[in-house]
């Protein structure tokens, strides 16, 4: 799958759908008032319905993203196997500066963005190192490689920053033979942790010399809820990094990648992967990036609300001077306040469904927006972002602590209509475990 | 290598067509035979199981309160890799590694407790009081039990009888000094009150300590072996200071058990002079959590250490106190550490639900046997044996959930009026929801067949992990024989002031007694009235029969406190029947808040099947003729006619749990592919 022009798919057509709901009069004029919310119902029961048969779906989808990832064209990609960024990527969430919320299942796959992959491998286990913390056990043998490399970190090592050497570097596990339970970690830089596919699953591997490979572990982070409630936009690199995407091939080589899948004509994903993997290469993470604040993600965006969010990024900016922090502040700030808590929620809850629990309750929730009964922010950020674009929205509620617990609860209500039903999933009985199971 | 992968292809092929003709048989022509496939394929319940209805409508009356908190817990979990994620069939499972040992384990309980606390799960545990504080503490204790009992113990012993009992035995001054500490995990306590010779009977504990007015000191000593401090959670490892249960000795006068506080180790974790800590070794579950032997030497602490909100020393040596009965003063001394017993009772029914939602997920994915010959096999709930196994478990797991809102509720609305009841309402929940668990856990196990005894699969291995509940605590035993000894008291003082019964619910013994129908049929079996009626009368006549019995022995010259314990088969009925009864109750408060709906239609199967279930299991309906011959022989036909109607219902019961599948286990979900070979080579 590839875009036409310079985006992959900017999204749903909002601006149609809110003109639908609205029985077409034109914005400017008029109170909106969503007469007709069934037909919007009925796009996004179809758009949902799409995004569950691309998450269950056995045979191989590869998404080629150069260009604009957003909304509805992430839902119409991120379910698929393969997703292979550029260095002209732009991936972003912006649901909750529009009065929106992440749908197309992002409460699905933003709550499972693994941060980094950490190396779980059974050798390290064999050091008897317990299952996890194994990496800073290794903090000597990890010493002089971030003095080498002092651009990608600080000089110490944390268990933060070898996660990011992690990313962009090859791990080589090398058994001294006078201590053979002892393995020592050797570090080539340059290289890719590649993926590898086996008939059921994704596993990712690093080499550990002699051809013998070692699994690696996802950890996860709150980096889904950031990118979530605050719609950051991601590049190429970051995508690759946060699991969004599964490969990083630069645009030059694109053509000769679809000529060579082509060739191949086949839809086995291990030869599929084996292909792009050919044309892949690993981006560096550009200096500004979000992922250089992985820390401050996980400390902040892991909190139980809003407000609590917000205030821990507040107690953060006071204690050092960060353009990436005052930018998170205001972003968060300007968002609908009932689209940030209703977001939060969703992917809060999304964190323990499946792909198909979330399609369902996000399609209560879009019903719920749509109708307008407890906030109209939907078509007023339509109106202050798509139509007049004075990008001056005036929310209702217009504060965090004017939403009630129960108006929230209402968007994960059935919607109280005698016509209106749960989005009905197609049966996809014996599916196997890939097809479920993507991110 | 050709031809294996060709007949595995033409095998493929054969399994897609099959799976297309199957989708047309209809559901209810079993007998119909399909050609059995090559292999067993798993098939997700959700996609043969409709729900009649709103399994987050139900989710919200079972967990009762902090919905949200709970989904943000189950999510910090999930999140990290200290909750061990392990993929198994295309789902990923948190759940502790059971195979590191014990020392591996305990570490790693502390270390998860401290990534929580990073994460402000603890924060407002001690500093903030309330019952909303409460009840979001009490949330997410329920949900850290879920996944791991060593951890939410390990919390427990720290924040609620360490920080407990400062908060209830001490005043200001400790407050002040301890509270905000041990909230942040500046410092970690242990809480020391049973010893090797003493457990239940807290008052009779050896271990002394005596006043030196010279130094203003309270000093500790383990006069002997018996009195060493045991099963002290937190003492082998990690805490740094503790509460010390102890006989004071005020110039050679007893003045019964107080609390001090003790530090045994210092920051760096040595071991304190004059302290010797050994440690209870490995156990048969809860190795998560250091339990440890601790013996005191002479240990000198301040004057101002004593937790002194009944009774204090002065400093030139005075003991004073309100109460002067010593009897009295340790009952006020103990009754606020009732939480204990609260979230016991609350946890195991959580346990239960893990348990059952294991086995009935398993049992409607499994099969087994066919009807006719090579015709498709069952499914295990489809057969009626098997309903009866699990449904009457889940409507007695329902009936208790409901009971254990009931007593949170009850608890974190305590006024100082209503702590004999919760006393009493606690004993007997604890130690009927306890039990409850251990019958459901060995009942799912054995459903889940072989599968049920690997570690992984959570309900084998959580019936040693969730054993010592019907110990800690209060023995369940004891706790029972407590409970009916109160509901004498009651019964005698009512008779003796002339006076109306008031509290515990024995309002209806001011009533007439009620009369159960001669012939029972189905709609009287499942109204209200009658299965109210026939709970009280059962409890109603045994504490006359109780009453009678103890007051025979005393008329024949027993002393009161023998006549009770050789009464004890009838206190034990009596105690049961008390408990049915309570719990009975408060399902049908329950279900009066609902409005007429699928919800409460529902609900109304669990209760009868509840108060059906629990009067064909009880011989003491039979015994004492309550039910006739003939009546008994209805409720067990009912029974089997209330599982095959609770049957479609199912799943949507064990969904609405509010467990998350990442907390259940690798039989729950696809069970084929966990156990496929290519898993195998990961």
């Amino acid at each position: 799958m590839i875009g036409k022009g310079r985006a992959f798919c900017a999204g749903g057509d909002v601006a149609a759908v809110v003109r639908d709901i609205s029985g077409g009069r034109p914005f400017s004029f008029t109170v909106i008032v969503p007469c007709n919310w069934k037909l919007g119902a009925e796009y996004f029961w179809n758009e949902f319905t799409l995004n569950y048969l691309m998450a269950t779906y056995s045979k191989t989808q590869v998404s080629i993203l150069n260009g604009i990832v957003m909304g509805g064209g992430a839902g119409a990609s991120i379910h698929g196997r393969f997703r292979v960024a550029t260095e002209n990527s732009v991936f972003a969430m912006p649901e909750t500066a529009l009065g929106l919320f992440p749908d197309v299942g992002a409460s699905y796959y933003l709550s499972r963005l693994p941060g980094f992959f950490v190396s779980s491998s059974q050798v390290l286990e064999k050091a008897d190192l317990s299952s996890f913390i194994p990496l800073q056990s290794f903090q000597e043998e990890l010493t002089p490689i971030f003095q080498e490399k002092p651009r990608l970190c600080a000089q110490t090592p944390t268990n933060n920053n070898i996660r990011l050497l992690l990313t962009s570097t090859q791990v080589l596990l090398q058994n001294d033979p006078k201590t053979p339970q002892n393995p020592h970690l050797i570090f080539q830089h340059q290289h890719c942790p590649f993926q590898h596919v086996n008939r059921h699953k994704i596993c990712n591997y690093l080499h550990i010399g002699d051809g013998r490979y070692v699994q690696t572990m996802r950890e996860l982070d709150f980096i889904g809820e950031y990118v979530g409630l605050t719609g950051a936009r991601l590049d190429g690199a970051e995508m690759l990094a946060c699991g969004l995407a599964t490969h990083f091939v630069p645009s030059e080589r694109l053509t000769s990648l679809e000529e060579a899948l082509h060739k191949v004509d086949s839809g086995d994903s291990m030869v599929v992967s084996a292909i792009i993997e050919e044309f892949s290469l690993l981006p560096t993470l550009k200096e500004k990036s979000a992922y250089h604040r992985l820390d401050i993600i996980d400390r902040c965006f892991s909190r139980r609300t809003i407000e609590e969010i917000l205030s821990a990024l507040e107690s953060e900016a006071e204690k050092s001077k960060d353009d990436w922090l005052s930018l998170t502040i205001q972003a968060l700030k300007k968002a609908s306040p009932t689209s940030l808590k209703i977001s939060l929620r969703s992917i809060r809850e999304g964190r323990l469904q499946g792909v198909g629990q979330c399609l369902v309750r996000e399609y209560r929730m879009v019903c719920c927006v749509m109708r307008g009964k407890v906030s109209k922010d939907f078509f007023e950020g339509c109106r202050a972002l798509l139509l007049d674009k004075d990008k001056n929205p005036k929310w209702e509620p217009s504060r965090l602590d004017l939403i009630t617990d129960s108006m929230v609860d209402s968007y994960f209500s059935k919607v109280d209509d005698d016509n209106w039903r749960d989005l009905k999933l197609p049966a996809r009985s014996n599916l196997p475990v890939h097809a479920i199971a993507k991110l | 290598m050709e031809s294996s992968s060709s007949t595995e292809r033409v095998r493929f092929r054969t399994q897609v067509l099959a799976r297309h003709l199957h989708q047309h048989v209809p559901s209810q022509s079993q007998s119909q035979s399909l050609h059995p496939s090559t292999c067993l394929s798993y098939s997700p319940p959700e996609l043969s199981e409709p729900f009649d209805f709103d399994t987050r409508d139900m989710r919200k009356l079972m967990d009762g309160h902090n919905l949200e908190d709970r989904d943000w817990l189950f999510g910090l979990m999930v999140q990290s890799n200290l909750f061990c994620p392990k993929e198994r069939g295309g789902k990923v499972f948190v759940t502790p590694d059971y195979n590191q040992t014990m020392e591996q384990q305990r570490e790693m309980t502390m270390k998860r407790i401290g990534y929580l606390s990073d994460r402000g799960v603890f924060q407002g545990w001690l500093t903030k009081t309330g019952p909303e504080a409460e009840l979001r503490k009490f949330a997410f204790l329920e949900v850290m039990g879920i996944f791991d009992h060593s951890l939410s113990v390990k919390l427990g012993v720290h924040f609620f009888l360490w920080g407990g009992a400062i908060q209830f035995f001490g005043t200001k001054r400790h407050h002040e000094k301890w509270l905000r500490d041990t909230e942040t995990y500046l410092i970690k306590g242990c809480f020391a009150m049973t010893e090797l010779g003493h457990g239940s009977n807290v008052r009779g504990i050896e271990t002394v300590t005596t006043y030196d007015s010279n130094t203003e000191e309270f000093v500790i000593n383990t006069p002997c072996e018996s009195a060493q401090k045991y099963w002290i959670g937190g003492a082998a490892n990690h805490a740094t200071h503790t509460i010390v249960f102890s006989q004071l000795n005020m110039n050679g006068n007893s003045q019964g058990v107080h609390a001090f506080i003790a530090q045994i180790r210092d920051t760096d974790g040595n071991i304190c002079p004059n302290i010797r800590v050994a440690d209870c070794g490995h156990k048969i579950g809860l190795n998560g959590v250091d339990n440890g032997r601790i013996w005191f030497d002479n240990v000198r602490v301040p004057r101002e250490n004593l937790l002194n909100s009944v009774a204090d020393v002065s400093p030139d040596g005075q003991y004073l106190s309100a109460i002067k009965n010593p009897d009295q003063r340790f009952a006020a001394f103990l009754a606020p550490l009732t939480s204990g017993r609260v979230t016991i009772a609350v946890s195991s029914i959580y346990t239960s639900k893990i348990g059952l939602a294991i086995a009935m997920r398993y049992a409607l994915s499994r099969r087994a046997f066919s009807l006719v010959p090579n015709g498709p096999e069952v499914l295990l709930l489809d057969y009626p044996s098997h309903q009866r196994r699990l449904l009457p478990l889940l409507a007695k797991t329902y009936a208790m959930s409901f009971a254990a809102n009931y007593l949170k509720m009850l608890y974190v609305r305590r006024t100082p009026e209503t702590n004999k009841t919760i006393h009493i309402v606690s004993s007997a929940f604890k130690a009927s929801l306890t039990w409850h668990n251990m019958r459901t856990l060995q009942e799912c196990r054995e459903a889940c067949g072989g599968q049920g005894l690997k570690t992984e699969n959570h309900v084998g291995h959580l019936k040693s992990e969730f054993d010592v509940q019907s110990t800690f605590e209060g023995d369940n035993n004891v706790l029972m024989q407590q409970v009916s000894k109160a509901l004498l008291a009651e019964f005698v003082s009512a008779k003796k002031k002339n006076k109306p019964f008031a509290g515990l619910g024995l309002e209806h013994m001011n009533k007439a007694c009620p009369i159960v129908p001669s012939q029972l049929t189905s709609s009287t079996l499942r109204s209200v009235h009658f299965q109210t009626d026939i709970f009280c009368l059962r409890e109603r006549d045994l504490l006359h029969r109780f009453a009678a019995e103890v007051s025979q022995h005393q008329v024949q010259g027993e002393s009161k406190e023998y006549a009770f314990i050789v009464s004890y088969q009838l206190a034990e009925d009596l105690g049961k029947a008390f408990s049915d009864k309570a719990i009975l109750q408060t399902f049908i408060e329950a279900e009066e808040t609902l409005s007429a709906g699928p919800l409460k239609n529902i609900l109304g199967l669990l209760r009868t099947t509840y108060a059906l279930i629990t009067m064909e299991e009880d011989a003491a309906f039979l015994r004492y003729g309550f039910l006739s011959r003939e009546n008994a022989a209805a409720v067990r036909k009912e029974v089997g006619k209330l599982c095959s109607e609770l049957r479609p219902h199912a799943l949507a019961l064990v969904s609405s749990f509010g467990i998350p599948d990442a907390f259940l286990s690798p039989i729950a979900f696809n069970w084929v592919a966990a156990n496929s070979w290519s898993s195998v080579q990961d």
